[in-house]
Protein backbone atom coordinates (compact mmCIF):
# COMPACT_ATOMS: atom_id res chain seq x y z
CA UNK A 1 0.00 0.00 0.00
CA UNK A 2 2.69 2.42 1.03
CA UNK A 3 4.85 1.28 -1.86
CA UNK A 4 2.03 2.21 -4.26
CA UNK A 5 1.71 5.62 -2.67
CA UNK A 6 5.43 6.19 -3.02
CA UNK A 7 5.26 5.11 -6.64
CA UNK A 8 2.37 7.50 -7.38
CA UNK A 9 4.18 10.27 -5.59
CA UNK A 10 7.38 9.49 -7.54
CA UNK A 11 5.52 9.59 -10.82
CA UNK A 12 3.98 12.92 -9.92
CA UNK A 13 7.38 14.31 -9.04
CA UNK A 14 8.82 13.04 -12.30
CA UNK A 15 5.93 14.53 -14.24
CA UNK A 16 6.29 17.83 -12.45
CA UNK A 17 10.03 17.84 -13.08
CA UNK A 18 9.45 17.00 -16.74
CA UNK A 19 6.88 19.74 -17.06
CA UNK A 20 9.25 22.25 -15.41
CA UNK A 21 11.99 21.23 -17.81
CA UNK A 22 9.69 21.55 -20.79
CA UNK A 23 8.46 24.97 -19.61
CA UNK A 24 12.01 26.18 -19.23
CA UNK A 25 12.88 24.75 -22.65
CA UNK A 26 9.83 26.39 -24.23
CA UNK A 27 10.46 29.78 -22.64
CA UNK A 28 14.11 29.99 -23.68
CA UNK A 29 13.63 29.50 -27.42
CA UNK A 30 11.05 30.27 -30.13
CA UNK A 31 9.17 27.05 -29.47
CA UNK A 32 5.77 27.80 -30.95
CA UNK A 33 7.16 29.44 -34.07
CA UNK A 34 9.43 26.45 -34.66
CA UNK A 35 6.49 24.11 -34.13
CA UNK A 36 4.38 25.87 -36.77
CA UNK A 37 7.32 26.01 -39.17
CA UNK A 38 8.02 22.28 -38.75
CA UNK A 39 4.34 21.50 -39.17
CA UNK A 40 4.27 23.54 -42.38
CA UNK A 41 7.28 21.60 -43.68
CA UNK A 42 5.63 18.29 -42.82
CA UNK A 43 2.47 19.34 -44.66
CA UNK A 44 4.47 20.25 -47.77
CA UNK A 45 6.38 16.96 -47.70
CA UNK A 46 3.13 15.08 -47.19
CA UNK A 47 1.46 16.59 -50.25
CA UNK A 48 4.58 16.09 -52.37
CA UNK A 49 4.98 12.48 -51.30
CA UNK A 50 5.91 10.04 -54.06
CA UNK A 51 8.22 7.00 -54.38
CA UNK A 52 11.85 7.92 -53.81
CA UNK A 53 12.91 6.60 -57.25
CA UNK A 54 10.55 9.09 -58.87
CA UNK A 55 11.84 11.86 -56.62
CA UNK A 56 15.41 11.14 -57.68
CA UNK A 57 14.51 10.63 -61.32
CA UNK A 58 12.01 13.43 -61.75
CA UNK A 59 14.10 16.58 -61.45
CA UNK A 60 13.33 19.67 -59.41
CA UNK A 61 9.57 19.33 -59.83
CA UNK A 62 9.57 15.99 -58.05
CA UNK A 63 12.12 16.77 -55.37
CA UNK A 64 11.11 20.37 -54.49
CA UNK A 65 8.55 19.26 -51.94
CA UNK A 66 11.07 17.12 -50.12
CA UNK A 67 13.87 19.70 -50.29
CA UNK A 68 11.80 22.74 -49.28
CA UNK A 69 9.61 20.91 -46.75
CA UNK A 70 12.60 19.09 -45.31
CA UNK A 71 14.53 22.35 -45.05
CA UNK A 72 11.63 23.93 -43.16
CA UNK A 73 11.67 21.09 -40.63
CA UNK A 74 15.47 21.38 -40.38
CA UNK A 75 15.39 25.14 -39.79
CA UNK A 76 12.65 24.68 -37.20
CA UNK A 77 15.15 22.49 -35.36
CA UNK A 78 17.81 25.14 -35.83
CA UNK A 79 15.47 27.74 -34.32
CA UNK A 80 15.06 25.53 -31.26
CA UNK A 81 18.74 24.85 -30.72
CA UNK A 82 20.26 28.07 -32.02
CA UNK A 83 17.86 30.76 -30.78
CA UNK A 84 20.55 33.43 -31.09
CA UNK A 85 20.11 33.23 -34.87
CA UNK A 86 16.33 33.42 -34.75
CA UNK A 87 16.16 36.44 -37.06
CA UNK A 88 18.01 34.65 -39.86
CA UNK A 89 16.13 31.40 -39.32
CA UNK A 90 12.76 33.17 -39.24
CA UNK A 91 13.41 34.93 -42.53
CA UNK A 92 14.71 31.72 -44.14
CA UNK A 93 11.59 29.88 -42.93
CA UNK A 94 9.26 32.46 -44.49
CA UNK A 95 11.24 32.44 -47.75
CA UNK A 96 11.13 28.63 -47.88
CA UNK A 97 7.38 28.72 -47.38
CA UNK A 98 6.99 31.23 -50.22
CA UNK A 99 9.28 29.18 -52.46
CA UNK A 100 7.24 26.06 -51.69
CA UNK A 101 4.10 27.90 -52.86
CA UNK A 102 5.66 28.18 -56.30
CA UNK A 103 7.59 24.92 -56.38
CA UNK A 104 5.73 22.30 -54.37
CA UNK A 105 2.00 21.82 -54.90
CA UNK A 106 1.13 25.42 -54.00
CA UNK A 107 3.03 25.01 -50.76
CA UNK A 108 1.04 22.00 -49.61
CA UNK A 109 -2.14 23.54 -50.99
CA UNK A 110 -1.42 26.82 -49.16
CA UNK A 111 -1.55 25.21 -45.71
CA UNK A 112 2.20 24.64 -45.53
CA UNK A 113 3.00 28.12 -46.83
CA UNK A 114 0.68 29.81 -44.33
CA UNK A 115 2.13 27.79 -41.46
CA UNK A 116 5.65 28.67 -42.63
CA UNK A 117 4.84 32.39 -42.77
CA UNK A 118 3.23 32.23 -39.34
CA UNK A 119 6.02 30.16 -37.81
CA UNK A 120 8.83 32.11 -39.47
CA UNK A 121 7.34 35.41 -38.34
CA UNK A 122 6.95 34.13 -34.80
CA UNK A 123 10.56 32.93 -34.80
CA UNK A 124 11.76 36.26 -36.18
CA UNK A 125 9.81 38.25 -33.61
CA UNK A 126 10.56 36.07 -30.61
CA UNK A 127 12.29 37.54 -27.58
CA UNK A 128 13.54 35.71 -24.55
CA UNK A 129 11.17 35.95 -21.62
CA UNK A 130 12.17 36.94 -18.15
CA UNK A 131 12.40 33.99 -15.75
CA UNK A 132 9.06 33.40 -14.08
CA UNK A 133 8.95 34.15 -10.37
CA UNK A 134 7.94 31.32 -8.09
CA UNK A 135 4.49 31.56 -6.52
CA UNK A 136 4.35 32.91 -2.96
CA UNK A 137 7.90 34.23 -3.13
CA UNK A 138 7.14 37.66 -4.44
CA UNK A 139 10.16 39.82 -3.91
CA UNK A 140 9.44 43.36 -3.00
CA UNK A 141 11.66 46.37 -2.88
CA UNK A 142 11.60 46.31 0.86
CA UNK A 143 12.78 42.72 1.02
CA UNK A 144 15.65 43.32 -1.31
CA UNK A 145 16.76 46.21 0.70
CA UNK B 1 22.83 26.00 -22.70
CA UNK B 2 24.70 25.82 -19.43
CA UNK B 3 28.11 26.15 -21.08
CA UNK B 4 29.87 29.45 -21.32
CA UNK B 5 28.11 32.04 -23.49
CA UNK B 6 30.96 32.10 -26.03
CA UNK B 7 30.83 28.33 -26.51
CA UNK B 8 27.06 28.54 -26.88
CA UNK B 9 27.31 31.21 -29.52
CA UNK B 10 30.00 29.28 -31.36
CA UNK B 11 27.95 26.07 -31.29
CA UNK B 12 24.85 27.83 -32.50
CA UNK B 13 26.77 29.55 -35.26
CA UNK B 14 28.12 26.18 -36.41
CA UNK B 15 24.64 24.67 -36.34
CA UNK B 16 23.21 27.47 -38.48
CA UNK B 17 26.14 27.28 -40.89
CA UNK B 18 25.85 23.48 -41.22
CA UNK B 19 22.11 23.74 -41.86
CA UNK B 20 22.60 26.35 -44.56
CA UNK B 21 25.27 24.20 -46.22
CA UNK B 22 23.07 21.08 -46.09
CA UNK B 23 20.16 22.97 -47.63
CA UNK B 24 22.32 24.51 -50.34
CA UNK B 25 23.83 21.13 -51.25
CA UNK B 26 20.42 19.45 -51.37
CA UNK B 27 18.90 22.21 -53.46
CA UNK B 28 21.78 22.25 -55.92
CA UNK B 29 22.68 18.57 -56.28
CA UNK B 30 19.48 16.53 -56.02
CA UNK B 31 17.64 18.17 -58.95
CA UNK B 32 20.87 18.21 -60.94
CA UNK B 33 21.33 14.43 -60.70
CA UNK B 34 18.82 13.71 -63.39
CA UNK B 35 18.49 16.89 -65.39
CA UNK B 36 21.52 15.96 -67.49
CA UNK B 37 19.85 12.98 -69.14
CA UNK B 38 17.03 14.76 -71.00
CA UNK B 39 19.44 17.51 -72.00
CA UNK B 40 21.81 14.97 -73.51
CA UNK B 41 18.93 13.25 -75.29
CA UNK B 42 17.81 16.54 -76.81
CA UNK B 43 21.32 17.34 -77.99
CA UNK B 44 21.85 13.80 -79.33
CA UNK B 45 18.62 13.97 -81.27
CA UNK B 46 19.55 17.14 -83.11
CA UNK B 47 21.46 15.35 -85.84
CA UNK B 48 20.04 11.87 -85.42
CA UNK B 49 16.52 12.27 -86.63
CA UNK B 50 14.77 9.50 -88.51
CA UNK B 51 13.32 10.13 -91.95
CA UNK B 52 9.98 8.34 -92.22
CA UNK B 53 7.50 8.43 -95.08
CA UNK B 54 3.92 7.35 -94.49
CA UNK B 55 1.97 5.15 -96.86
CA UNK B 56 0.29 8.34 -98.09
CA UNK B 57 3.62 9.92 -98.99
CA UNK B 58 4.01 12.35 -96.10
CA UNK B 59 7.62 12.55 -94.87
CA UNK B 60 8.46 13.29 -91.24
CA UNK B 61 11.65 13.59 -89.22
CA UNK B 62 10.79 12.33 -85.73
CA UNK B 63 13.26 11.75 -82.92
CA UNK B 64 13.12 8.08 -81.99
CA UNK B 65 14.35 6.80 -78.65
CA UNK B 66 14.91 3.16 -77.82
CA UNK B 67 11.71 3.23 -75.82
CA UNK B 68 9.00 1.82 -78.02
CA UNK B 69 5.31 1.23 -77.68
CA UNK B 70 4.20 -2.35 -77.63
CA UNK B 71 0.66 -3.10 -78.65
CA UNK B 72 -0.48 -6.52 -77.57
CA UNK B 73 -3.82 -8.12 -78.36
CA UNK B 74 -4.08 -11.63 -76.99
CA UNK B 75 -6.06 -14.33 -78.77
CA UNK B 76 -9.28 -15.43 -77.15
CA UNK B 77 -10.13 -18.99 -76.28
CA UNK B 78 -11.78 -20.93 -79.15
CA UNK B 79 -15.30 -19.59 -79.43
CA UNK B 80 -16.90 -22.66 -80.95
CA UNK B 81 -16.32 -26.35 -80.56
CA UNK B 82 -17.78 -26.89 -84.01
CA UNK B 83 -14.98 -25.13 -85.85
CA UNK B 84 -14.76 -22.53 -88.61
CA UNK B 85 -13.72 -22.26 -92.22
CA UNK B 86 -14.08 -24.82 -94.98
CA UNK B 87 -15.44 -28.07 -93.60
CA UNK B 88 -15.23 -26.53 -90.11
CA UNK B 89 -11.64 -27.72 -89.94
CA UNK B 90 -10.04 -24.90 -87.98
CA UNK B 91 -10.69 -23.30 -84.65
CA UNK B 92 -12.77 -20.15 -84.27
CA UNK B 93 -11.49 -17.16 -82.36
CA UNK B 94 -13.01 -13.87 -81.34
CA UNK B 95 -12.29 -10.94 -83.68
CA UNK B 96 -10.32 -8.48 -81.60
CA UNK B 97 -9.06 -6.05 -84.21
CA UNK B 98 -10.19 -5.11 -87.70
CA UNK B 99 -8.86 -3.14 -90.64
CA UNK B 100 -10.16 -2.41 -94.13
CA UNK B 101 -6.79 -2.57 -95.83
CA UNK B 102 -3.17 -3.39 -95.16
CA UNK B 103 0.16 -2.61 -96.75
CA UNK B 104 3.63 -3.55 -95.67
CA UNK B 105 6.64 -1.49 -96.63
CA UNK B 106 10.32 -1.93 -95.94
CA UNK B 107 12.54 -2.91 -94.37
CA UNK B 108 13.83 0.63 -93.90
CA UNK B 109 17.02 1.65 -92.16
CA UNK B 110 15.89 4.09 -89.53
CA UNK B 111 18.20 6.27 -87.47
CA UNK B 112 17.59 6.50 -83.74
CA UNK B 113 18.42 9.29 -81.30
CA UNK B 114 21.51 7.51 -80.01
CA UNK B 115 22.91 7.35 -83.56
CA UNK B 116 22.19 3.65 -84.08
CA UNK B 117 20.44 2.47 -87.24
CA UNK B 118 17.79 -0.21 -87.01
CA UNK B 119 15.75 -2.05 -89.54
CA UNK B 120 12.03 -1.37 -89.29
CA UNK B 121 8.99 -2.31 -91.37
CA UNK B 122 6.11 0.02 -92.01
CA UNK B 123 2.61 -1.34 -91.64
CA UNK B 124 -0.16 0.81 -93.02
CA UNK B 125 -3.61 -0.06 -91.76
CA UNK B 126 -6.81 1.47 -93.05
CA UNK B 127 -9.44 2.20 -90.41
CA UNK B 128 -7.73 0.37 -87.63
CA UNK B 129 -10.06 -0.65 -84.84
CA UNK B 130 -9.12 -2.81 -81.88
CA UNK B 131 -11.18 -4.21 -79.07
CA UNK B 132 -10.64 -3.18 -75.49
CA UNK B 133 -8.55 -6.34 -75.07
CA UNK B 134 -5.70 -4.36 -76.67
CA UNK B 135 -3.02 -3.33 -74.23
CA UNK B 136 -0.47 -0.69 -75.08
CA UNK B 137 2.69 -0.74 -73.01
CA UNK B 138 5.94 1.19 -73.12
CA UNK B 139 8.85 -1.16 -73.74
CA UNK B 140 12.55 -0.98 -74.46
CA UNK B 141 13.56 -2.09 -77.94
CA UNK B 142 16.23 -4.72 -78.41
CA UNK B 143 19.64 -3.62 -79.61
CA UNK B 144 20.74 -4.41 -83.14
CA UNK B 145 19.03 -4.42 -86.49
CA UNK B 146 16.84 -7.39 -85.77
CA UNK B 147 14.73 -5.44 -83.30
CA UNK B 148 12.18 -7.27 -81.22
CA UNK B 149 10.66 -6.53 -77.91
CA UNK B 150 13.09 -6.75 -75.05
CA UNK B 151 10.58 -6.59 -72.25
CA UNK B 152 9.23 -3.93 -69.95
CA UNK B 153 11.57 -1.13 -69.00
CA UNK B 154 12.96 -1.71 -65.53
CA UNK B 155 11.42 0.72 -63.13
CA UNK B 156 8.03 1.88 -64.32
CA UNK B 157 5.88 0.84 -67.24
CA UNK B 158 3.04 2.91 -68.58
CA UNK B 159 0.13 0.71 -69.54
CA UNK B 160 -2.81 2.01 -71.51
CA UNK B 161 -5.92 -0.08 -70.97
CA UNK B 162 -8.78 1.09 -73.18
CA UNK B 163 -12.17 1.15 -71.50
CA UNK B 164 -13.80 0.90 -74.92
CA UNK B 165 -12.80 -0.37 -78.32
CA UNK B 166 -9.95 1.57 -79.92
CA UNK B 167 -10.49 3.46 -83.15
CA UNK B 168 -7.12 4.85 -84.19
CA UNK B 169 -7.47 8.17 -85.93
CA UNK B 170 -11.02 8.38 -84.64
CA UNK B 171 -14.19 9.41 -86.45
CA UNK B 172 -16.06 7.75 -89.24
CA UNK B 173 -13.87 9.10 -92.05
CA UNK B 174 -11.27 6.84 -93.60
CA UNK B 175 -8.02 7.03 -91.68
CA UNK B 176 -4.67 5.44 -92.35
CA UNK B 177 -2.50 4.34 -89.45
CA UNK B 178 1.20 3.96 -90.15
CA UNK B 179 3.20 1.92 -87.70
CA UNK B 180 6.96 1.45 -87.89
CA UNK B 181 7.55 -1.89 -86.24
CA UNK B 182 10.41 -4.31 -85.66
CA UNK B 183 10.76 -7.46 -87.76
CA UNK B 184 9.79 -9.67 -84.86
CA UNK B 185 6.34 -8.11 -84.54
CA UNK B 186 3.54 -10.47 -85.54
CA UNK B 187 -0.16 -10.70 -86.28
CA UNK B 188 -2.78 -13.40 -86.34
CA UNK B 189 -5.64 -12.58 -88.69
CA UNK B 190 -8.19 -14.02 -91.09
CA UNK B 191 -7.84 -12.50 -94.53
CA UNK B 192 -7.14 -13.33 -98.11
CA UNK B 193 -5.95 -10.90 -100.74
CA UNK B 194 -4.58 -11.61 -104.20
CA UNK B 195 -4.45 -15.27 -103.43
CA UNK B 196 -2.48 -14.80 -100.23
CA UNK B 197 -4.43 -16.07 -97.27
CA UNK B 198 -3.89 -16.23 -93.54
CA UNK B 199 -6.06 -17.35 -90.71
CA UNK B 200 -6.05 -16.88 -86.98
CA UNK B 201 -4.37 -20.18 -86.27
CA UNK B 202 -1.16 -18.93 -87.91
CA UNK B 203 1.28 -16.42 -86.56
CA UNK B 204 2.73 -14.22 -89.28
CA UNK B 205 5.76 -12.15 -88.49
CA UNK B 206 5.95 -8.77 -90.14
CA UNK B 207 9.05 -9.81 -92.10
CA UNK B 208 7.15 -12.75 -93.60
CA UNK B 209 7.51 -12.69 -97.39
CA UNK B 210 3.80 -13.22 -97.93
CA UNK B 211 3.00 -9.93 -96.22
CA UNK B 212 5.13 -8.19 -98.86
CA UNK B 213 2.41 -8.83 -101.42
CA UNK B 214 -0.15 -6.86 -99.48
CA UNK B 215 -1.25 -3.49 -100.71
CA UNK B 216 -3.87 -1.04 -99.63
CA UNK B 217 -6.94 -2.54 -101.20
CA UNK B 218 -10.46 -2.77 -99.90
CA UNK B 219 -10.17 -5.97 -97.98
CA UNK B 220 -11.59 -6.71 -94.59
CA UNK B 221 -9.09 -8.19 -92.20
CA UNK B 222 -10.41 -9.70 -89.00
CA UNK B 223 -7.61 -10.08 -86.52
CA UNK B 224 -7.47 -12.31 -83.50
CA UNK B 225 -4.16 -11.32 -81.94
CA UNK B 226 -1.13 -9.13 -82.47
CA UNK B 227 2.12 -8.21 -80.82
CA UNK B 228 3.59 -5.11 -82.40
CA UNK B 229 6.80 -3.49 -81.19
CA UNK B 230 6.16 0.01 -82.46
CA UNK B 231 8.91 2.58 -82.80
CA UNK B 232 6.65 5.27 -84.23
CA UNK B 233 2.99 5.58 -85.08
CA UNK B 234 0.90 8.25 -86.83
CA UNK B 235 -2.56 8.48 -88.29
CA UNK B 236 -3.36 10.33 -91.51
CA UNK B 237 -6.84 11.18 -92.79
CA UNK B 238 -7.62 9.89 -96.29
CA UNK B 239 -8.36 13.46 -97.32
CA UNK B 240 -4.67 14.21 -96.90
CA UNK B 241 -3.00 16.73 -94.68
CA UNK B 242 -0.70 16.48 -91.74
CA UNK B 243 -0.48 13.18 -89.85
CA UNK B 244 -2.35 13.32 -86.58
CA UNK B 245 -1.43 12.19 -83.16
CA UNK B 246 -3.03 8.91 -82.21
CA UNK B 247 -6.38 9.36 -80.49
CA UNK B 248 -7.52 6.82 -77.99
CA UNK B 249 -10.99 6.57 -76.48
CA UNK B 250 -11.59 6.55 -72.74
CA UNK B 251 -8.41 4.89 -71.65
CA UNK B 252 -7.08 3.93 -68.27
CA UNK B 253 -3.47 4.88 -67.77
CA UNK B 254 -1.71 2.68 -65.24
CA UNK B 255 1.78 3.02 -63.91
CA UNK B 256 3.13 -0.42 -63.03
CA UNK B 257 6.26 -0.72 -60.90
Amino acid sequence: MSATMISVGGNRNALAAGWRWFRAFRRTRPFWGALWLALGGAVIVNFARSPITMVIGGGWNSSAGYILGGAMVMFAGVALFAPLYRSLVGIVGVLLGLAAFIGANLGGFLVGTLLAILGGSMIWGWGEKRPRRSRGKRTTAEETE
Amino acid sequence: MNASPVAGVRRQRLLVLASLIVFALAALTVPGLQSDEPAQAAVACGSNRASLTTGQGVTMDPCLSEVSTRMVVTRSAPTSSLGCGPFFLRACYETRWTINGIQRGGPFNVKFADGSVRSLYRLTFRNFHASKAAQITTMRMAQGDGGGAQGPIPGYTVKMLPDLNISLGGGAATTYTDLWVTASSWIQADFSVLGVGFDCTETRQVDNALLGFTAIVAVDVNGCAMDLDIAYMVTTPASGGTPNAVNLPNTTLRLDP
